[in-house]
Order: structure tokens, then sequence, then C-alpha cells
């Protein structure tokens, strides 16, 4: 019996269709849901002043030309003509977030997958492993950001150079070669990310009951197919989870960009826009250009995009539970 | 002179605040710059007004640095308190985020009486009706002792003056001086000795004799042999961009040719360590690193010392930077921030720097060269600074090259690391300087 049906047991009792619901007199109404307006009334009000209207005033930046100090000037669409058409940076943020939004998400869930099926047990050693693979995602952003930079310094002692010449490389100025900019965010997001991924998946993968792994065992299935035809199907919930919001995190990506290759108060991006990823654009044309109706306009085709990207892995993910019927 | 007339100084109290980074994602930028652009004018073009008529008790001052700086700042505070009554309170705020937040204070109208932060900040937030020009009140100090080389960063096109150095940083040149005695070399003074000095340290087994400090692939590090090779970046009259000249060309040629053949790291080292290791004997970086190598390497005094950087085939010089200081548009106490920044500039104002400075160790380069002699480096290093500052020059006052210095950037940058031509790198940096006109 659920709440619905013991708020109103007469309707639950009786037979046939539900009656429509009666329209009380407004007075009865006011006090039956007033108080429940009344307490939603502060969380409304908040929503609308620091969400709804920023938003929209966004929205409507978004079609102006505006320099944060002189009136905005209506340019329509221009903004997001020009973005689309005619911006190389912005093609390349795109182009440079696509790589690592793929990169991170699924070398992410992969390895959480993996150290989750490792230590998915309550043996102290289980325990211990994935406390310590859970740690980079406690761990303090910009401190661990910037231990990152020391890693990739180019000076011959710097962990990453003094790893190289171990095995007989030479130098690298890590972060002055456009190749392995991206890399080099995707590693600090597996390392920062595997670990909540793998708390996920322990957690699903437990739920699923043992006796369906030990009546696939008896029928003679190996553990690569339980593994297909059990545990993932059922882990689907969990995956699609993690799969959203991986994905919708990393189309965010700012503070390593920002940390790692910032020099001077009006560059971002890294050598050769390297690492330039739509959010560090969309700071760079807001705040060092002062184009606010353009980055506006970043800020619509970026939540464009990770909507649309959610709406299709939500359409896939659809599919897949529908086809499994 | 406008409305208001001559103003007396008056006094002024400083505070400082350290403000932490605080990063969102898309959503929230864009909400905060859309709350904070909802409520902007022009702002700007207010009559001056004198500090009688202001009246005020305090003034703020917003200091773009870390919280080192904020004890010279207080004591010409300390100064002006005491002969004016009007207390200076002075708030740190970090250089990543100093320039969104003096903008949004500009756009609120709600923020400090004066700012300091980038040299070009001055007419970039100038022009955008934000700082109040300085020559409309009596400001005896400033004209007479900025030094030459930073007028063409400080006076906006138009002649308005928002804003005047509080500091200044520039490019010197270090070097291990035991490493090259013991090799017997002399410190180079040109490009050719320079080139000869390198070939020999690398022929004595050091790979990576030389190394740029400061944004070596950046356009402040090419700046240099852009001006030594007697390069401009706009003609005089701003009207237009020079930076596709021959002169810029081949300064461009000799800066891109130190990472391909001389083994400079395009990314910044550790200047301190590397000389500690002996890994770098020469490097080029900021005035920061004399305290830099004074007090984190005391094991290396006495072996080194610095110069200024190797002279080009048409001048001598580098770049020079630091703090530029302003009025805000939106303060109530205009005439009051203007008499207090013209203190800084007074002998007292200089002197209180120099001995708050010199009391915490820390390297405080005013802006009077005369008083460069009054720091406490040893010798050699105030001889070198005073030669640097002699030919040192700021970057452009022309509209359009705030906006258009990382395009710039990342011309140069294909040039290092994808081997475009220099000529077919300065074409596209010019369309891109163009467009910003």
């Amino acid at each position: 019996m659920t709440l619905k049906q013991t708020a109103d047991p007469e309707r639950a009792a009786a037979p046939g269709p539900a009656p429509a619901p009666r329209r009380g007199r407004p007075s009865h109404r006011l006090q039956r849901y007033g108080p429940a307006y009344a307490m939603l009334l502060p969380f409304a009000l908040l929503f609308i002043v620091f969400l709804i209207f920023p938003l929209g005033r966004s929205f409507y930046y978004s079609l102006t030309d505006f320099n944060g100090i002189k009136a905005p000037e209506f340019v329509g669409f221009q903004n997001f003509s020009e973005l689309i058409v005619n911006d190389d940076r912005f093609h390349k943020a795109i182009w440079n977030t696509v790589k690592y939004v793929l990169g991170s998400v699924i070398l992410t869930i992969a390895l959480g997958l993996v150290l989750a099926i490792a230590f998915k047990t309550t043996s102290l050693r289980d325990r211990v492993l994935r406390t310590i693979f859970f740690l980079p995602s406690v761990s303090a952003g910009v401190g661990v950001i910037l231990v990152w930079r020391w890693i990739f310094m180019v000076d011959s002692w710097g962990l990453g150079n003094t790893v190289v010449r171990f095995f007989g490389g030479e130098n690298r100025a890590w972060l002055a070669e456009p190749g392995v900019s991206i890399p080099i965010l995707t590693t600090m997001a597996v390392w920062g990310g595997a670990g909540y991924a793998m708390v996920l998946f322990v957690a699903g993968i437990n739920a699923i009951p043992d006796e369906l792994y030990e009546q696939a065992s008896i029928d003679g299935a190996s553990k690569a197919r339980q593994f297909w035809h059990i545990t993932l199907p059922l882990l689907r919930p969990v995956l699609v989870f993690v799969v959203i919001t991986s994905t919708i995190g990393a189309f965010q990506i700012f503070e390593p960009v920002y940390l790692l290759w910032r020099r001077s108060a009006s560059i971002v991006g890294g050598p050769l826009d390297s690492a330039l990823t739509i959010v560090p654009y969309l700071y760079d044309m807001g705040f060092n250009r002062f184009q606010l109706g353009y980055a506006s306009a970043i800020a619509w085709v970026l939540f464009l995009i990770i909507f649309l990207v959610t709406l299709v892995q939500l359409r896939v993910t659809k599919t897949f539970k529908e086809f499994d019927r | 002179m406008p409305a208001g007339g001559p103003l007396p100084l008056n006094g002024v109290n400083v505070t400082v605040i350290s403000r932490t980074k605080r990063f969102g994602a898309a959503a929230a930028a864009a909400a905060i710059a859309l709350t904070a652009a909802a409520c902007s004018d022009g702002g700007g073009g207010q009559d001056a007004t004198s500090m009688e008529e202001e009246n005020v008790d305090s003034i703020t001052v917003w200091h773009t640095g870390d919280a080192t700086q904020l004890p010279m700042i207080e004591a010409v505070g300390k100064l002006f308190e005491e002969e004016h009554g009007v207390k200076v309170e002075v708030e740190a705020i970090d250089w990543a985020d100093a320039h969104a937040k003096i903008l949004t204070a500009i756009q609120s109208q709600d923020g400090p009486d004066i700012f300091t932060g980038g040299l070009s900040w001055g007419i970039e937030f100038g022009e955008l009706g934000g700082l109040v020009d300085l020559r409309q009140y009596e400001t005896e100090n400033l004209e007479s002792n900025v030094i030459d080389g930073l007028w063409q960063s400080i006076e906006s096109p138009g002649g308005e003056l928002y804003g005047v150095p509080l500091n200044m940083t520039t490019y010197s040149m270090y070097y291990r001086s035991d490493i090259l005695e013991a090799e017997g070399i002399a410190v180079p003074a040109t490009w050719e000795e320079m080139d000869a000095a390198i070939t020999e340290l690398q022929g004595a087994g050091y790979a990576t004799p030389f190394a740029a400090t400061w944004e070596p692939i950046g356009w402040l590090d090419w700046f240099n042999y852009m001006h030594q090779a007697g390069g401009t970046l706009y003609s005089e009259d701003c009207s237009e961009v020079t930076i596709d000249s021959p002169e810029v060309a081949l300064g461009t040629e000799y800066w891109a040719k130190r990472f391909s053949e001389q083994n400079v790291p395009t990314d910044q080292p550790d200047l301190g360590a590397g000389f500690s290791a002996g890994e770098y004997v020469f490097a080029t970086g900021g005035s920061w690193n004399y305290d830099t190598l004074t007090v984190g390497f005391p094991e290396l005094a006495g072996k080194w010392s610095s110069a200024p950087l190797p002279a080009g085939p048409a001048n001598a010089g580098s770049f020079i930077g630091g703090n530029v200081m302003g009025v805000m548009a939106q303060s109530e106490a205009p005439g009051t921030s203007a008499a207090f920044i013209d203190m800084v500039y007074s002998d007292a104002g200089v002197d209180a720097m120099l001995t708050t400075a010199a009391e915490n160790n820390v390297l405080w380069l005013p802006p009077r060269t005369d008083k460069v002699a009054d720091t406490h480096l040893d010798d050699a290093n105030k001889q070198a600074l005073t030669t640097i500052f002699e030919t040192s020059v700021g970057p452009p006052n022309c509209t359009g090259w705030e906006p258009s210095s990382p395009d710039v950037q990342l011309a140069l940058q294909s040039i290092v690391l994808e081997g475009v031509p220099v000529e077919e790198a300065l074409a596209n940096a010019k369309t891109a300087m163009e467009a910003n006109q």
C-alpha cells in the first residue's frame, strides 16, 4: 500500500475508474495547501532570484553586444552565428572538449568498473584498497592540481621528467607541448574520478542477488558471460547515473586548465590553445575580453550541448532496455 | 584645470584582505557576468572635487598582488593618515582574479577608491569609463617622476592619465658568476656575445645553459628581442600595426632560434633550484627573482649576479611592467584618492615604502628610478637595475593591444611549437591586431 492510497482510503477501496478530483472552495484549498506553498516559498524565491532570473538575463545578453559597462546593444542571434560559423577558437575549444569528455568518461568508467569488480567484497583488504582508490575524490581540488603541475614541471627534478630520465628519455616541457595537453587533463580526471565511480559500482554490484550468479555457474556460464549477461545489465541504472554525471562534469572542466596553464592575467588555454575547452573559453571572452554577450552565448551553447548529449544517453539507455525485453 | 581646482594633499587608511579563488561552472560564470552587468552605465565623467569638499574618513585600496607587498602601501597610508587624517584601508587581491574583480567593481559601481593592477589596465579600464583622469587633480609629484619608458604605457592615446605605476617589474639577466669565472667567459652584452657564451658552455657540458623563466613562449619574453631588434608593435600614433616589419621579424627569428638551437626550455623553469643545481648558467626573469635567489637560496650567496639583457642590433633594453594605480570612477573621494597616489611619489612616500621593504626583506622597486639606489640590493645588482631602467620600455598604449595580446601569443607559439614561418605568423598576428583596432 502506497502513501497515496492510504491518504485516500475511500478511493483505494472503490472499484472502477477513479473519480475526478473535487474542486473545493478556494478557502478550503488555501487551508489545505497553504502551509505547503508557504514552506515552498523561500526555496521558490531563491530559485527564481538566483537561477531563473540569471538564466533569463543570460539569454537576453546572449542576444546583445555587451561589454559589461556600456548599455547592451541588441544584435539578435549574431553571437550564435559568429560562434558556430566563424570562431576558430570556439571550434577548437569544442573539439578539445569532445576529446577530453570521451577520454575521461570512458576511461574513468572502465577503470572504476574494473576496480569495483576486483575489490567488491567486505574483506579488510578490499575495504582498505577501496579507501585508497577513493582518496583522490576527496582530496582538495586546487591543491591536487598544483601537485600535478609540480609533477609536470619542466626541470629535470620534476617527477614526470625523473621517471622519463629513469627510462633513458630526455627532459620534456610537458605543459608546453600541445600534443600532451588533453592526455594530461584526461589522466588527472581518471585519477581523480575512478575511485568515485568504483564506490558507486560496488554498491550496484553488491545489490545484485548472488542467486543469479550461482544459477549461472550451475548452468556452466563463464565469469565473462556472467559479467556481460548478469552484472552489466543489472548495473545499468548505476552505469547511466555515472555516465551522465561524469559527462556533464567533463563538459564543464575549468579549474585544471586554469591552474595548469594560466601564466598571466590575460592568457588561458595552454600552448596553442591545446588545452582550451568550452568553459575556459567562456571565461576568457567574458572576463578577459569583456565580451559578456558573446560569453553568454557560449554558455547557452554549452547548455544545449550538455542537454542534447544527456538526452541521447537517456534515449540510448531506454532503447537498450526495450531491446532486452 | 577642471572645476574643483587644485587639491591639497590629505591622508588616507589602507586595509589588506586575501581572497580565495572561486571557480564556477558555465552557468555560474554566465550568471555572475550577467548579474554584474545589469547595473552598468558610462561612469568616469565626474567633476573633480577637493579633499576638503569630500571630507571623508577613509579610502580603500585594492592591491593586486601578494600579501608581502601590502606593508609598503600601508606605510604610505600611515603617512597619509598622519598628515591628512584620512585612513587608508588596503586589501590584497590575487593576480589571477584581479582583472575580473575590478571589472565587476566598475560595472557594479561598488568597489574601492583606488585599484592597483597590470600596467595596461589603466588605459583599458579608463577607456571603459571606470577610472578618473588623474590630470584633473593636482598631482605634482607624478608628472616629473614617471620614467620615460613607461609613459607610452600609461598615457591614453587621448592624453588622459588614468593610472601611474605603483612599483616596477622588469626583465633582468641573472647568471652564475662563479661558473662564468671558472669557464673564463665574460658577461655577454650583445646577442653575438650571448650566442658565443652559450656555445662555449654547451661545449663544456652544460646541456641547458640558458633558461627563460618569465613566459618563455609568451609575448612578454618575445617583446624584449623584438624591441632590441628595433621593432615596434604599432606606429607612433597607433594608426598602423607594425608587427610585420623587418625589424620585428629579425627579433622574432632570434627569439625562436633560442628554443630550437640553444635548448632553451619552452616552459617556465624553477630559476633558483636550477641555479642551485648548476643546471642553468644564464636566466632571464622578472625582478622578483632578486628576492627568490637571496632569500630562498642562501647557499648561492656570492655565486650569482645580474645584468641587463644583451643588446640587439638596434637597442638595448627590456620590457618593464609592474602595478599601475588609479582612482575608480565610482569613488566618492576621487580628490582624496588622487592625493594619496601623489604621496606615493613624494620623497617621504618612497622612503616609507623602501624602509618597510628593507625591514621585511622584500625587494620593492619604487616608481622613481632615482630611488633604486636606496633599495637593499648589493651594489652590483643596484647598478644593473639602474642601467636596465634607463632603457626599459613598457607595452604600447594603443587601443586594441590588450585584447590582441593573446592572439599575438598564439601566433608566436605557432613559430616555436609548429614551425610556422616567422613572416606567416607575424602576418596572422597583424590580422588579429588590426581587427581589434
